[in-house]
């Protein structure tokens, strides 16, 4: 039998890299358009400036007659943007487009959601990053994720700390998860298959709770596994807009109370007659 | 062919027409939402009007061989019909993509196409015989309109006993009868039936598929689900499934640390999710800690009525030691399947119209609840905002107040919404309704509260004493509520466990109550004005004229938060005019012996007048009827079929007075508008049987004169190749008509709507006395 040269290693060496090497550029291809969805939709994102010779439009009628402004509180051009840094770097970091299917690959860095079968979708990148910004994990905090989905969530999680676990119910999205994140590292026991409204007591108490199901009412379970001075975070509203993220906060003694805040900012409607200013 | 057999294949084809559009619009309100429906289904119909183009250009050939084009056009219709609707149900769709990809637009413009070759088709079937003249004018449009009438109430009929797909045979059926009746030979015979043994066939065994974004379907995917049972009614087809991993409770306090029990699901068109909670349920303690709740700390043994409540709802009555409790529910399919599902009996689950139900009942009762609380989903994207609700009108809530006793209280429960929406046109309507009712301070009726995700207003038929107020402060905080109400509220009071960054809520009332609610109302981006009985909209809010200031303080963000129903309903408006233009008008100009602006104006213009009428019946019979289903229905079967008798009687031969029958048809037209309120006080509360006899007398005389125009204008026509150009002009104003009739519904109310159809057909009359096309 012919050996084999050291020329002909160097080839199959050099045969066997170049496809690795191709799949690495191929998954790191796409860091520009990251860098560029994190600098102009997640970081510096604003609400649209108006002309400041307009009149700011106007809802309603004060107690003295007057129109007072209908975006009377808010500042001409309003920043929206993500404050974090560190949440910046973990939405620069994680590869979206490992997340998406094959036929939305172009929009992987939009800043849109989008479906991935079996009625789901993979949330649009300023809302993750807003629950994430919301949750504020700290290095070492326990998280659990209920509705792990494309898994796109629970990957820029482990950005901040490696003890992420995360629940889907549907089988078929909770296979597709498991690889996933298992290149960020999570193991597959966090990576689990139930249903996220019993949480998962044997890991609780949790330091924050990420509910990316929609929820009507907020399961008990949840608010049980909550470790005081823990945050959980719920978005409410349709699929194609999430209009309010929920926080609920559970304070040291236990008392626990809910925060809403608005990804989308809207002409609130302010400016009736109001009562005494609050004491 | 004999002439027998050319009215019968009209009558045939024309029936299978109408139905196949009825199911259609049936099935994809089933399989994803009605809006869409209604945007495919309108674009698809231009495929009637475009038929008359090829009619006219191939004019010579159809009047040498008739049976050809109709036979061909029918049996072909016959075989596209169902296979379009099932390659459409293989196209994917996202709807919520629909705010930004092209390639859903596309997706949704191929389903169209699909729909626009069956429509083409019978179109052109349909218009064979009136180019042909294989009968007069009158006659082939008697046999039209009256085939036309028959499928709706059998339609409706047979949903009751099987999914409405399979009545896509019977499409099959009277539509391939035609060419079994033209063919010549028995072979070509055997072979249509053949053709239709074989559609049916596939149609029996594809199964149904629904959109993966609705509820139903992504129930099933949970572990365990399972679908237990399909329940068939001309009201809806319900699923109940059994999901153990389903829990739901809007509203439920932050406090509440047990279990839900488990409860069976019950969907209603695979979607609008209610919960068959078992009524003897030991652990039902979690329905004290819902906002609902607190009208047992204002009354004791009450009598309760929950108007679109469910189960959950007579549980906590009970719970409470109520007198009596009863839950009314519109759909009769939905209360049969929660009776069976939670045990319950009739008495307490009824099926009713609320607002009929309301007019009928004798005793008064100490609370009446009204849930807003549908698919939340559904709801705030707008999916419902062209649904009437004469419930939730100034009258509506003047006649709720009315059946409450002295001491008893309403109580509306809504979502809590990101803008704030239905909670803010709901205190409005239930403010106005109250000063109507000449309430001196509405503001000491009213008391409200919120949890995290909904707003219960609670109002009281007197003022709320001060106890009331302070078991509300109480309850609120036993139960992490916020407060948003009551006479003498500080700000500080509210906003308190579940913040918002402005607690909008609690400002809408102040502004609402206090001297700028008119100034409030004007300003606001969402319409808040009261809906009232002429305009029963209450779930469209969208403003035109607040666009600008949407799109100047956020941009192209607030295309989300629109009501789509009412933005696609005006879209197909748009796109339908656009492409009837390029389809039917354009080609005008490269061909010679051209309609007149005239005689086109006529024919359009009869379309659109005709459709004014027919959407106008419905909406007023729905509320007399008291379903906007039986309503459509009875108004298709009488006004088509009165239309073709009026066709046939007063169309016939050339010694027809139009003058005559114009006049009687705007003074039955009129006399109908006049006489609807004395017919809705003097029958309203009579059984189904009475009102449907009044419904379809009050629809038929009218329509008996509408018959006369069409057939009158067609045998004036001065050139007769420009038969089919009318046909098309006619088809083509008939969708233009049906959609801006809704939209003329919803901005200038009913009144203007059939004040409208009126002017229409006086104009119609005018342009008709010159003999039409003439230059």
């Amino acid at each position: 039998m012919k050996g084999c040269t050291p020329s002909g290693w160097l080839i199959a060496l050099v045969g066997l890299a170049v496809p690795i090497a191709i799949t690495t550029a191929a998954e790191d291809d796409r860091a520009a358009e990251r860098a560029l969805m994190v600098q102009e939709q997640l970081a510096n994102r604003r609400g649209p400036s108006r002309s400041s010779s307009a009149p700011p439009p106007s809802l309603s009628g004060d107690g003295a007659g007057g129109g007072a402004p209908m975006v009377s509180s808010r500042s001409v051009s309003e920043h929206l943007g993500i404050q974090n840094p560190k949440v910046l770097d973990a939405m620069r970091t994680v590869p979206r487009h490992w997340f998406v299917p094959e036929g939305m690959q172009r929009d992987a860095y939009a800043d849109r959601p989008l479906p991935i079968g079996y009625g789901q979708t993979i949330s649009q990148p300023y809302i993750v990053a807003m629950m994430t910004e919301l949750l504020d994990p700290k290095p070492g905090s326990k998280i659990l994720e209920v509705g792990t989905g494309s898994g796109y969530q629970a990957a820029v999680l482990t950005k901040f700390t490696p003890n992420v676990h995360t629940i889907e119910i549907v089988q078929p999205l909770q296979k597709q998860a498991l690889p996933r994140l298992q290149r960020f590292g999570l193991a597959p026991d966090q990576v689990l298959h139930g249903d996220g409204y019993f949480g998962l007591e044997k890991e609780a108490p949790f330091d924050g709770i990420i509910v990316t199901a929609a929820a009507d009412h907020i399961p008990p379970p949840l608010l049980q596994q909550l470790r005081p001075g823990g945050r959980m975070i719920i978005p409410v509203g349709p699929v194609h807009a999430t209009q309010r993220l929920v926080v609920v906060e559970k304070d040291p003694a236990g008392k626990v109370r809910s925060r809403t805040v608005h990804p989308v900012r809207f002409v609130p409607l302010t400016g009736g007659p109001r009562g005494p200013e609050k004491k | 062919m004999s002439q027998r057999r050319w009215a019968a294949g009209l009558l045939l084809i024309s029936a299978a027409l109408l139905a196949y559009e009825l199911l259609l619009m049936r099935l994809l309100a089933l399989a994803y939402w009605g809006h869409f429906a209604g945007l495919v289904i309108s674009i698809a119909m231009l495929g009637i009007a475009s038929s008359g183009l090829f009619l006219f250009a191939a004019r010579d050939d159809v009047r040498r061989r008739p049976e050809k084009y109709f036979g061909g056009g029918a049996g072909a219709f016959g075989i596209t019909a169902p296979l379009a609707f099932l390659l459409s149900q293989k196209l994917p769709f996202t709807p919520f993509l629909l705010t930004w990809s092209a390639h859903e637009y596309g997706l949704l413009a191929l389903r169209s196409a699909l729909f626009f070759v069956p429509f083409f088709l019978a179109g052109l079937a349909i218009g064979t015989p009136f180019v042909a003249r294989v009968l007069p004018m009158g006659r082939l449009y008697f046999w039209n309109m009256l085939g036309s009438g028959l499928p709706a109430l059998p339609l409706l009929g047979a949903m009751n006993f099987v999914h409405p797909m399979q009545l896509l045979g019977a499409v099959v059926v009277l539509a391939i009868a035609v060419p079994a009746l033209c063919a010549r030979g028995l072979l070509w015979r055997i072979g249509w039936l053949a053709g239709a043994a074989g559609i049916i066939a596939t149609v029996a065994l594809t199964p149904f598929r629904y959109s993966e974004y609705k509820d139903l379907p992504k129930t099933l995917l949970l572990p365990e689900a399972k679908l237990l049972e399909e329940r068939y009614g001309w009201d809806g087809v319900i699923q109940i499934v059994d999901s153990p991993h389903t829990r739901y409770l809007p509203g439920l306090s932050l406090n509440f640390i047990g279990r839900l029990p488990p409860a069976q699901l019950v969907f209603t068109d695979a979607g609008a999710m209610t919960l068959a909670f078992k009524v003897d349920e030991p652990e039902s303690d979690f329905l004290k800690q819902t906002p609902e709740a607190f009208s047992f700390r204002l009354t004791t043994s009450p009598r309760v009525l929950h108007l679109y409540g469910g189960p959950a709802d007579l549980i906590r009555a009970r719970l409470f030691a109520a007198s009596e409790a009863q839950i009314v529910d519109d759909s009769a399919t939905r209360v049969a399947a929660l009776i069976n599902a939670t045990g319950e009996s009739a008495g307490s689950l009824v099926r009713a119209d609320a607002r009929q139900f309301l007019e009928r009942s004798e005793a008064p009762f100490d609370v009446l609840a009204v849930s807003l609380l549908g698919s939340h989903g559904t709801s705030t994207a707008g999916a419902a905002s062209l649904d009437s609700s004469f419930l939730l009108t100034v009258e509506g809530c003047a006649r709720l107040f009315d059946r409450l006793t002295p001491g008893g209280h309403a109580l509306f429960g809504t979502w809590i919404e990101n803008p704030p929406k239905s909670g803010v046109r709901l205190a409005a309507l239930l403010i106005e309704t109250l000063r109507g009712k000449g309430t001196q301070n509405p503001s000491q009726h009213l008391l409200a509260m919120r949890s995290w995700s909904t707003l219960a207003i609670f109002v009281g038929r007197e003022p709320f004493s001060a106890a009331a107020i302070e078991a509300l402060k109480e309850f609120s905080d036993q139960n992490s509520f916020d407060l948003v109400w009551f006479e003498g509220i500080e700000p500080a009071d509210t906003n308190r466990i579940n913040v918002l960054p402005e607690d909008s809520y609690y400002d809408a009332f102040a502004a609402l109550l206090g001297p700028g609610r008119r100034d409030f109302i004007a300003r606001s981006p969402f319409l808040l004005e009261p809906p009232r009985d002429n305009q029963p909209f209450f779930n469209q809010a969208f403003r035109w004229s607040a666009v600008p200031q949407w799109v100047s303080s956020m941009g192209m963000s607030w295309l989300p938060f629109v009501e789509w129903g009412y933005i696609l309903h005006a879209a197909a408006l748009v796109m339908v005019t656009v492409l009837g233009v390029l389809l039917l008008l354009v080609p005008c100009l490269w061909i010679r012996a051209r309609p007149t602006v005239r005689s086109a104006t006529l024919f359009f213009l009869l379309g659109v007048a005709y459709m004014f009428v027919q959407v106008w019946a419905i909406a007023k019979l729905s509320q007399f009827m008291a379903h906007p289903l039986l309503a459509a229905a009875l108004v298709l079967s009488a006004m088509l079929i009165g239309s073709g008798a009026g066709a046939a009687v007063l169309a016939r031969g050339t010694g027809a007075r139009p003058a005559i029958s114009f006049a009687l048809l705007a003074l039955c037209l009129g006399l109908a508008a006049v006489a609807f309120p004395i017919l809705l006080r003097l029958f309203y509360s009579q059984p189904t049987s009475v009102r449907g006899t009044i419904a379809v007398a009050w629809v038929a005389l009218p329509a008996f004169f509408m018959g006369f125009p069409f057939p009158y204008a067609l045998g004036r026509l001065v050139r007769q190749n420009e038969v089919p150009w009318a046909l098309g002009l006619n088809g083509f104003g008939s969708v233009v008509g049906s959609l801006a009739a809704t939209l003329v519904a919803v901005h200038f109310g009913f009144f203007a709507l059939v004040l409208s159809a009126l002017c229409l057909y006086l104009l119609v009359w005018r342009l008709s006395i010159a003999r039409v096309g003439a230059t």
